[in-house]
Parts: C-alpha cells; sequence; structure tokens
C-alpha cells in the first residue's frame, strides 16, 4: 500500500490494472469481491492455526520482492509496471480484507477467530509511541490503523482500504484505546451528550500579553506578540459551584430524557482545580467527560491548554492542543479585546507545543471518538491527515470561538471532515465566547455554541443556547450505510454514521 | 469503580471477551498486566478468584461486573455486524 501511494500509481487502479494475469477473462467485481473475502477469511484462518499466511497471499509477496532492486519509478512505471501493480494491489485489498473488524470495540470475528482479533487488539495497545497493528514494521516509519470510514468521493490511496488505514510520518503519536467497562449505551443504541458551553462570561481583560519566558525566541519580530488568556476562576464566584450545577443539569438531563451518556464543555472551559472537582460528579453517573481544560503558567512554565477525557474504568486521558490560535486585527476587533492585544500586532497564543498526539478511543460497534481542540480542526497537518485515514465516526471539537454558525470557519471544515473521510463532526464553543463576539460588518448571532455536520446532511446544523437555559443535550443514533472501496468492494453496511436524533435546551 | 491505564484496560477486556480462546491462554495475559488490581480483576474473570472474598474490594467486584456487562452488550451489539461482515463478499457496488 506504501508502495502504491509513493509512486502515485493506485490512480490506475481498475483503469489499467486488472487483478488478473494476462489472457484472463477480465475484471469482474462480483468475482473479485468473492476472491477477496475468501481469501481474506484464509488469511484469518491459516494465521490461527499455522502462523503462518495462504500461497496465494506468499505468492503475490515473492513477486513483489522479485522486483525489489528496481527504483520505484521503473517498479511502477516500466513495461511491466502494470502487471506488478495489479500484485500489489491484490494484496493490499487481500489484507485489508483478512482485517475486517480489527479495532471495534467489541467484535470478536466469526466462530473460530477470537485468536486473530485478540492479536489485533494487544498490538494496538499503546506504548510510549503510540499504536499500530504492524508488528514487524516499527512506527517511526510507518503505522497501520483500524479504519472506520473509506472516502465516498474523488480517488486517493484511502479509497482502497475499508478497514486498515495506513499513516506514513512519526509526526504525531495516535494511540487507539479500548474501552471494556463503559457499557451505559450499548443496549439503547443511542448516545446522550450534555454540552455545557460554560462560562456564561468572558471578558476582555482575560486576553492579556504574555511575559516572555527564557525559553521563548529572544529575537522574535515587533509585529508579534504572545497571549494568554486566563480563566475566571478567583473572580467569578459561580464557578466554584460549578460542579454542583452540572450536577443539577444531569438531574434535569436525566429527568428530560432518561439517560446522560457523555459531559462536553469547551476549549479552555475549565481550571484544572474545577475539573478535579467535576470529574467525580461525572464518573458516578457512569458518563464520559471531554473537557478542554486549562491551568496557568508560571515564570518557568507555559500555560497549557488541553483536553482531558474521563471514561468510565480508564485512567484520564490527556491531549494537549496541536497548534497555537494566532489572534490578528479582524478577531482582536471581533472580540473587542483591542484595549488588551494592540490590534496592529499578531498574537500568539503562548503554548508549548509538545509531542503531538492524538487518541482514537474505541467505544462502541459503531462509535470511535476523537477529539480537537480549536486551531487543529482547522490546520490539515499533521493530525487531519490521520484523522482522513482512520475516519472516526464522531470527531468532536472544543472551540473557543464566536458563534458556530453555517457561514463561519468550523462549519466549512466540519464539512470537509463529513465528506471526507466520512466523520460526523460537532463542534461546541461557550456562550461567554460567543456572546463576545460582535462582528462590525452584521448582526451577531450569539446563542449558537454548536454546530452539528454529518455525511448524509447536506447542510449544517446550528445549535442554540435558548436564553435562559445552560445546556443542550443532543440525541445521536446510529444509522449503518454501505460504503465501497475504489476497487468495488462493499462493507456490506457495516459503517456507522451517528446522526443527529434529538436537541433538547436544559436549564438548572 | 478502578481506573485502569489503557493497557490493563484493554488486557481485561480481552480477557472478558475472548472466551473462545483456551483457559491457559487467557490466563498469560494476565502477566501483560501493571497492576495489583488488574491482576485481581483478571484472576475473577478467569474464575481463579472467589469475587465474594472479604479482602475483595467493592471497587474491584464493580469493575469485574462492568468488563462482564460490556463484554456481553457488546457481543449483542456486533451481532449484526459480524453477520454483515461474514456477508459483504455477496456485495458489490460494480457488479
Amino acid at each position: 500500500m506504501s508502495l502504491l501511494q509513493k509512486s502515485g500509481s493506485y490512480v490506475h487502479a481498475l483503469s489499467q490494472w486488472l487483478p488478473t494475469e494476462p489472457g484472463q477473462p477480465g475484471f469482474d467485481s462480483r468475482k473479485w469481491t468473492a476472491h477477496t473475502a475468501k481469501v481474506g477469511a484464509r488469511w484469518r484462518s491459516t494465521w490461527i492455526h499455522r502462523r503462518s499466511v495462504p500461497f496465494k497471499v506468499k505468492e503475490l509477496w515473492r513477486r513483489i520482492v522479485a522486483a525489489w532492486d528496481k527504483p520505484i519509478p521503473e517498479f511502477l512505471r516500466g513495461s511491466d509496471g502494470r502487471i506488478l501493480g495489479a500484485v500489489m494491489l491484490e494484496l493490499a485489498v487481500l489484507a485489508d480484507t483478512a482485517s475486517g473488524g480489527v479495532g471495534v470495540a467489541g467484535f470478536t470475528g466469526l466462530s473460530g477467530e477470537q485468536e486473530f482479533y485478540n492479536q489485533a487488539d494487544k498490538l494496538l495497545q499503546a506504548d510510549s509511541n503510540g499504536s499500530s497493528l504492524c508488528s514487524e514494521i516499527d512506527k517511526s516509519r510507518l503505522r497501520v490503523l483500524p479504519k472506520m470510514h473509506t472516502p465516498q468521493n474523488g480517488l486517493t490511496i484511502r479509497s482502497l482500504s475499508m478497514h486498515l488505514a495506513l499513516c506514513l510520518g512519526d509526526e504525531i503519536t495516535p494511540s487507539w484505546v479500548l474501552s471494556g467497562a463503559w457499557a451505559g449505551p450499548l443496549s439503547t443504541s443511542s448516545l446522550n451528550l450534555l454540552l455545557v458551553p460554560w462560562p456564561q462570561q468572558i471578558r476582555p481583560c482575560q486576553f492579556a500579553k504574555s511575559e516572555s519566558l527564557r525559553t521563548d525566541a529572544p529575537s522574535f519580530p515587533e509585529q508579534y506578540g504572545f497571549f494568554t488568556y486566563r480563566s475566571a476562576t478567583s473572580t467569578f464566584s459561580l464557578e466554584e459551584s460549578l460542579a454542583n450545577r452540572i450536577e443539577k443539569l444531569l438531574d434535569a438531563s436525566e429527568t428530560l430524557i432518561g439517560r446522560v451518556d457523555a459531559v462536553v464543555l469547551p476549549e479552555l472551559s475549565l481550571t484544572q482545580a474545577v475539573h478535579e472537582q467535576l470529574s467525580p460528579v461525572v464518573q458516578k453517573r457512569k458518563a464520559l467527560l471531554i473537557a478542554g481544560v486549562t491551568r496557568e503558567g508560571g515564570p518557568e512554565s507555559y500555560p497549557v491548554n488541553e483536553v482531558l477525557c474521563d471514561v468510565p474504568g480508564l485512567v484520564q486521558l490527556q491531549q494537549r492542543k496541536h497548534h497555537r490560535w494566532c489572534l490578528d486585527r479582524s478577531q482582536i476587533e471581533q472580540y473587542g479585546i483591542g484595549s488588551q492585544l494592540d490590534p496592529e500586532r499578531t498574537w500568539w497564543e503562548h503554548l508549548d507545543l509538545q509531542q503531538r498526539s492524538i487518541t482514537f478511543l474505541s467505544l462502541m460497534p459503531w462509535l470511535v471518538l476523537s477529539v480537537l481542540i480549536c486551531e487543529d480542526l482547522a490546520r490539515p497537518d499533521p493530525v487531519g491527515d490521520l484523522i482522513r485515514s482512520v475516519g472516526p465516526n464522531l470527531v468532536i471539537a472544543l472551540l473557543m470561538d464566536g458563534p458556530q454558525i453555517k457561514e463561519r470557519w468550523s462549519a466549512r471544515y466540519a464539512t470537509t471532515l463529513a465528506d471526507d473521510p466520512g466523520s460526523s463532526v460537532l463542534t461546541l464553543t461557550s456562550i461567554g465566547m460567543s456572546l463576545l463576539s460582535r462582528p462590525f460588518g452584521g448582526p451577531s448571532r450569539s446563542r449558537t455554541v454548536a454546530l452539528w455536520k454529518d455525511a448524509k446532511r447536506s447542510t449544517p446544523v446550528e445549535i442554540d443556547l435558548p436564553d435562559g437555559y445552560d445546556g443542550i443535550v443532543l440525541s445521536l443514533t446510529p444509522r449503518w450505510f454501505e460504503e465501497f472501496t475504489a476497487d468495488g468492494r462493499s462493507d456490506g453496511r457495516t459503517a456507522g454514521h451517528p446522526v443527529l436524533s434529538g436537541i433538547h435546551p436544559v436549564r438548572i | 469503580m478502578i481506573r485502569l491505564n489503557p493497557k490493563d484496560a484493554s488486557v481485561l477486556a480481552r480477557i472478558a471477551q475472548y472466551l473462545e480462546l483456551p483457559p491457559g491462554q487467557r490466563r498469560q495475559m494476565l502477566d501483560e498486566t501493571t497492576t495489583p488490581e488488574a491482576r485481581e480483576i483478571g484472576a475473577i474473570l478467569l474464575g481463579e478468584l472467589d469475587p465474594e472474598r472479604p479482602d475483595i474490594s467493592a471497587d474491584v467486584k464493580e469493575t469485574v461486573e462492568a468488563l462482564r456487562s460490556w463484554s456481553n452488550k457488546s457481543r449483542q451489539a456486533t451481532a449484526a455486524r459480524s453477520a454483515a461482515f461474514g456477508s459483504s463478499s455477496r456485495q458489490s457496488r460494480r457488479a
């Protein structure tokens, strides 16, 4: 698969390559699908019983190795390139078919196949350099992860596989985390998310120029500066009782819809201390807590902007923001923070960017979840490539942003991910930040705090927090749609799409 | 409930759900765990340790129940998916 991508020759799949020998009948999609499924199942069986691979796979591999000393252009574009390309395509497709269902929570294969899926789960256990299904290829070279969606538009290397995601490069560390103790929503086939667009108020004075640290570049150009956002724990007495307020909100939500499976708060919504109070409240209800958390920096340390995920039965999972927020004149005007930050300069969020990581939380057969923080949704590198390769069923973007209306950037990027790979995307900002946003050029739509986009809905759904309400419960229901690879294989309607099935404002 | 590290959580989920594997192989998985609590939970899942023993904490019992519940429910939830994987060879877009 890697060779197909490096050479770009996968574009010839189907049009010029026929996965048969010259002289044999032309490509027949039905026969091809049956052939790959049969050999894929045999591959699993052969591995289980003999720790080997089928003869067909050995033969394909032998033919590739025989051409190993050729440069890539000659390998695939030379006189015998067409046949070699077909060989590689077939081998990649067989590996993909053999791996159907790997990484899916609770999937143990057909009868007699548990040893194979146990081995896959074992390989996926993340170490300090993350997860990969490869046992003999170092993760710094490439990794293979499970895959939840195959893009149904265009033709990329990702169009050729259904179950395996090829991830090149080692710029970001992905971890595949299997939760084995969060069973709540499994019996109901739905997921209820309580969105708490906290804080309710943000003041311009919470944005401030940062003092430089010794580790900051000493010769930074004059037109650039660093800023810090300070959470207002000490100034708003309300926040001291946030855990109690959310407990009451959980009560109100459960009275309304019966069950809350996850509580979601926006970027930088909580201090670490408040998060420590809130986490046990949510854990007690056997619900997930996904929250943007800030830690103030000090004379020797940078502030931290991270998402903390509390999954019942798992230690807290942490993911730092990958990109600094850059505030320019238009944003300074939009949020009215010119008294704090000179609009003539460009201001970067004062963060120490560490080794980037992303967690793929495999929670249910239809739910692999990833969380992104604000800028990370907008920047295609490096996390975008990984998200597009794996195609998590649900991406939640925690934002510190203005109203989540269809015309703004977050809707554009959510739509991109919904188109390719087909993920459902939820964005959430705080009502405080949304109210702070007052564009000069038009009316404010400040109560639109969240936005939903899925692959099957033509336009995003704006989600408002009505005046006087404290939270919104979203109900998500899985729908199963058929996806196809570029070589014509069907997934048999196993691609899970969370779709929006209810929006309920709640108040204390 | 005990909050397990991802490695222990994965090992215990595997012990709970891969019931077809030989007992010796499931027992060997316990060697991969990293904490005494995980080993205790695993031993109960394997039937080697009586969960009603007085020295077994309520947290350990709750975690065992959560793992069993997850395993049972996810097995039911994936039944349809398993059938679909098995039958996907019959379908084709370009047939």
